[in-house]
């Protein structure tokens, strides 16, 4: 019987599908050869689990919330494969003295200005370079919050950190991301 | 007063979770006090926003499509049916 896979036409699913989640995989991950790859694993593991899928939500929600854990998965791959990679950062903060715990002029934010100077593209590579940058482990917190919208606790306990810890990293990470985003741009 | 490191963590925690009313009051103090603090807070919302980006987004505020070439949407369509 091949009721469990809920009569699903592979040629009209990818049609479909393929170009809306490779987008979004694009989004989110370094490169199109990794996106590529996920993209096929996220059809391939929905079609297995096809049986599962109740109808609550619409197809696309549904091959999205598997292609956002395969896109996790990568990450934490990345964090494992790298797991002695410290973060060598440093606060952009007067680490003692009258200015303690406040900005070094150098290394403070600028002024921005207008947003029409770079495109979207432009700034997306340049954040995706900001983000490889990032200790594995920070990177895998940082999307895991940012970009799959995990709840804390969840994140906690993959990473094995305290709350209090997830916000430090979380702080850092968008200390550096945004320090080194400027550096590339301005 | 909040110093620059606390107020950053504050604006970046914001990003995540839900302030308390003091803390919420704290940071809006020091973000009218502290032009390097106003700038990273609202940088670190334009970051967040272009990480969270959907497609839809970017087709609709950019006129930006990506499409799978058609070689590799055929590659995942064999895997799929040598499923079957």
């Amino acid at each position: 019987m091949n009721t469990s896979k809920h009569n699903i036409d592979p040629e009209k699913w990818v049609q479909n599908y393929a170009d809306y989640l490779f987008t979004y995989a694009r989004l989110k991950l370094p490169s199109k050869e990794t996106a590529e790859d996920v993209v096929q694993e996220t059809f391939l593991s929905a079609y297995k689990s096809a049986a599962n899928f109740k109808g609550n939500s619409s197809e696309k929600t549904w091959l999205v919330s598997i292609l956002k854990r395969r896109i996790v998965d990568y990450y934490r791959k990345e964090a494992r494969r790298h797991e002695q990679n410290i973060s060598s950062y440093q606060l952009p903060f007067y680490e003692s003295g009258d200015h303690a715990n406040h900005w070094i002029e150098q290394r403070a934010p600028k002024n921005w200005e207008t947003d029409d100077r770079i495109s979207y593209d432009e700034f997306h590579s340049i954040l995706q370079y900001c983000l490889s940058l990032l200790s594995p482990k920070h990177r895998l917190v940082f999307i895991m919050k940012v970009l799959d919208e995990c709840e804390s606790e969840e994140v906690c306990a993959e990473v094995e950190i305290s709350s209090a810890n997830l916000w430090t990293i979380m702080h850092r990470a968008r200390l550096q991301v945004r320090e080194c985003v400027e550096k590339k741009w301005l | 007063m909040l110093d620059c490191n606390q107020a950053t963590l504050l604006a970046s925690k914001k990003l995540d979770d839900k302030l308390s009313l003091w803390e919420r009051i704290r940071l809006k103090i020091h973000l009218m006090n502290c032009k390097f603090c106003y700038n990273f807070n609202l940088q670190s919302e334009k970051i967040d926003k272009i990480i969270k980006i959907t497609p839809d987004e970017l087709e609709h505020k950019c006129h930006h499509s990506i499409h799978l070439e058609a070689d590799k949407k055929q590659k995942i369509i064999d895997k799929l049916t040598k499923e079957q």
